[in-house]
């Protein structure tokens, strides 16, 4: 029996990278579900079944009903955002409950799940990816994390008072230099960890791999961090092309990360090193695409429709 | 040479080992997990060492310098919860079991030390056998899965019961603690969906055991069917299990770095071995006072520096 390809998008339609993506698979054969989980979870009738024997199943989403044969890719835009409820009144997000359902879900699936669950789950410890992504050939800044104001405050003695801090978990934070004016401050740590650098003068890259394909931005700005550029500071983000050998180690760290698609921040120190400070792993790939023309939402859907990477074999299986 | 259990000390497993590592005369601590990263002076160079002061400016301060550290056992679960004070918003909160947890995962992933039931980013789910992922490894080992349904509304789990032959063993999809869930076990309808899906199994008839592994030695014996509402609460005691089995689920504990972990399996009228539960963080209540005496000290060794 001949299936029509599904391929499922999850996420809100709204989200600029879910749109995109579906903008472009809207023109390619195949039928597309959009899963919107802002709701809490038991409004959203979901039920997917998998056979005793062989990998048959059906996926059912209200009055729809998807054969999994015929899924052949999952894009996950928002997959930690499914909202579950009790009697009216919001659960934590990280409840228990709320997070075996995700998991599950997505690994029953068939066919390339972009990103598969356990791997998108890596940057919801920085430590923990970094020291993954030294394993996969990448050089790390000196990273102290502690609760102790003294060890903090030596650590940006050792540094030459060239420190930042940021968030460890995947919470958005914006990067910020340790200044002098910070130090009275430190008392705080002793309430919950917090992660300090060795600031690393250099060049921004943004480098997005779908599949086996490497789109890279740089990006000069005057800002600590260049998500956030403050007043009378610039930024100037460029489409650019790595060379092959580190286009090569992006896409292996990609995938040795588990990754189908991932957002690598890389900063080229002036001795022409790369320093790698995460893999973000539900990259907004549509910002870089606007400043630098990339065709990076063309390529994910392209993936998607493919549902294997051909080259770089990181077909979910 | 010192060995961490991390845990809360009033778990029972975390006595029982502490028992055991007492009275082989090794040096241990229990920490709570909540402790280690809100209570306490860490201080870890990332990819390099790392100090933990307990109790820090308190009576009984204890040292733990990572480089001593010989085994570790992780015996707790996430989210972490951090004191509430008065000082602190429900968002502050959140954030700091957040850092708090990204610490500790972090943390235990870049330790030498042997580390028992490591945890791993989002957390380990109930069913991971029947990921697409382990369709391969299964298949190659003849470990069988029944036909199973992840449901978030009745309708779902009425449409698979109507569909599949067999009995159905109903389990909520998080968590294996046994709660006592369902007045009716067939009471689909009266399920509360917005406090967990369910996960529906089509059971055929045949043979069950409960397992239990740490490290390679496996413990198990047969159980009776748990059609109906499942749990891992079956007194289980050991007893002899066929070869095959004590292989397939080695196969699957080791595939997934499981150290120490329960599981319940069956065998149909065909022989065909099916894998139908799985928990990663056993409990002492749900095996024989036999089983308990046996599993406690294999642990204790397992956790042991070796000579």
């Amino acid at each position: 029996m001949k299936f029509e390809p599904y391929i499922l998008l999850i996420g809100p339609i709204s989200d600029p990278m879910v749109a995109i993506v579906s903008e472009k698979l809207t023109r390619r054969d195949c039928t597309l579900v959009v899963l919107d989980f802002q709701q809490s979870a038991h409004k959203w009738p979901i039920a997917i079944s998998t056979g005793r024997r062989g990998r048959s199943g059906i996926f059912r989403f209200g009055a729809r009903k998807i054969p999994l044969e015929a899924i052949r890719s999952t894009y996950v835009r928002r997959g930690g955002a499914i909202v579950q409820e009790n009697d009216g009144e919001y659960l934590r997000r990280d409840q228990p409950h709320h997070q075996a359902l995700f998991p599950n879900l997505l690994g029953w699936l068939p066919g390339l799940v972009m990103n598969p669950y356990r791997a998108a789950c890596s940057n919801g410890s920085k430590p923990y990816q970094q020291l993954r992504i030294t394993q996969l050939g990448f050089r790390m800044p000196k990273t102290l994390v502690t609760t102790v104001p003294q060890a903090a405050h030596q650590f940006y003695i050792e540094c030459q008072e060239k420190v930042i801090f940021k968030s460890l978990s995947a919470e958005r934070s914006v990067v910020k230099r340790l200044t002098e004016e910070d130090l009275p401050r430190l008392d705080q740590l002793q309430c919950c960890p917090v992660q300090f650098q060795e600031y690393i003068p250099g060049i921004d890259f943004r480098v997005h791999v779908v599949g086996s394909r490497v789109f890279a931005s740089q990006i000069e700005t005057s800002s600590t961090d260049y998500r956030y550029v403050e007043k009378n500071h610039f930024r100037n983000i460029r489409a650019v092309e790595l060379s092959s050998e580190l286009q090569e180690k992006c896409v292996a760290l990609t995938k040795g990360l588990g990754l189908v698609l991932a957002g690598i921040d890389l900063r080229r120190t002036f001795d022409g090193d790369y320093v790698c400070f995460e893999v973000n792993t539900s990259p907004a790939f549509m910002f870089y695409e606007s400043q630098t023309g990339q065709r990076i939402g063309a390529a994910v859907a392209e993936l998607l429709f493919q549902g294997q990477c051909v080259e770089s074999g990181c077909y979910h299986s | 040479m010192m060995i961490i259990l991390f845990g809360h000390s009033n778990d029972p497993i975390i006595r029982g080992v502490r028992s055991e590592l007492e009275a082989q005369g090794h040096v241990f601590a229990v920490v709570d997990p909540n402790d280690a990263v809100f209570e306490s002076q860490l201080t870890w160079d990332v990819g390099s060492s790392w100090n933990l002061q307990l109790n820090p400016g308190k009576g009984k301060a204890v040292e733990i310098s990572g480089s001593v550290v010989t085994a570790a056992f992780w015996r707790s679960q996430f989210p972490l919860s951090p004191s509430t004070t008065e000082f602190w918003s429900s968002q502050d909160l959140s954030y700091m079991a957040k850092e708090g947890y990204a610490t500790l995962l972090g943390l235990l992933h870049g330790s030498t030390c042997v580390i028992v039931n490591e945890p791993i980013p989002g957390g380990r789910s109930r069913f991971f056998f029947a990921d697409y992922t382990w369709e391969r490894l299964l298949e190659d080992h003849s470990i069988g899965i029944p036909e199973m349904c992840l449901a978030t509304s009745t309708t779902g789990s009425t449409q698979f019961c109507q569909e599949v032959l067999g009995k159905i063993r109903i389990l909520p999809l998080g968590s294996a603690v046994s709660q006592k869930a369902f007045a009716n076990p067939m009471g689909l309808s009266d399920w509360n969906y917005s406090k967990s899906p369910l996960c529906l199994q089509a059971i055929a008839p045949g043979e069950w055991f409960h397992m239990i592994n740490v490290g390679s030695e496996v413990r198990g014996g047969p159980i009776a069917p748990q059609i109906g509402y499942g749990s891992f609460e079956t007194g289980v005691e050991p007893q002899f299990c066929p070869s095959p089995l004590i292989t397939k689920y080695l196969t699957l504990s080791n595939a997934y770095d499981l150290e120490f972990s329960e599981s319940i399996w069956m065998q149909d009228e065909y022989e065909q071995w099916f894998c139908l539960d799985w928990n990663c963080v056993p409990q002492l209540h749900h095996w024989g006072p036999a089983m308990q005496q046996e599993v406690l000290p294999l642990l204790a060794h397992l956790l042991a520096p070796k000579v």
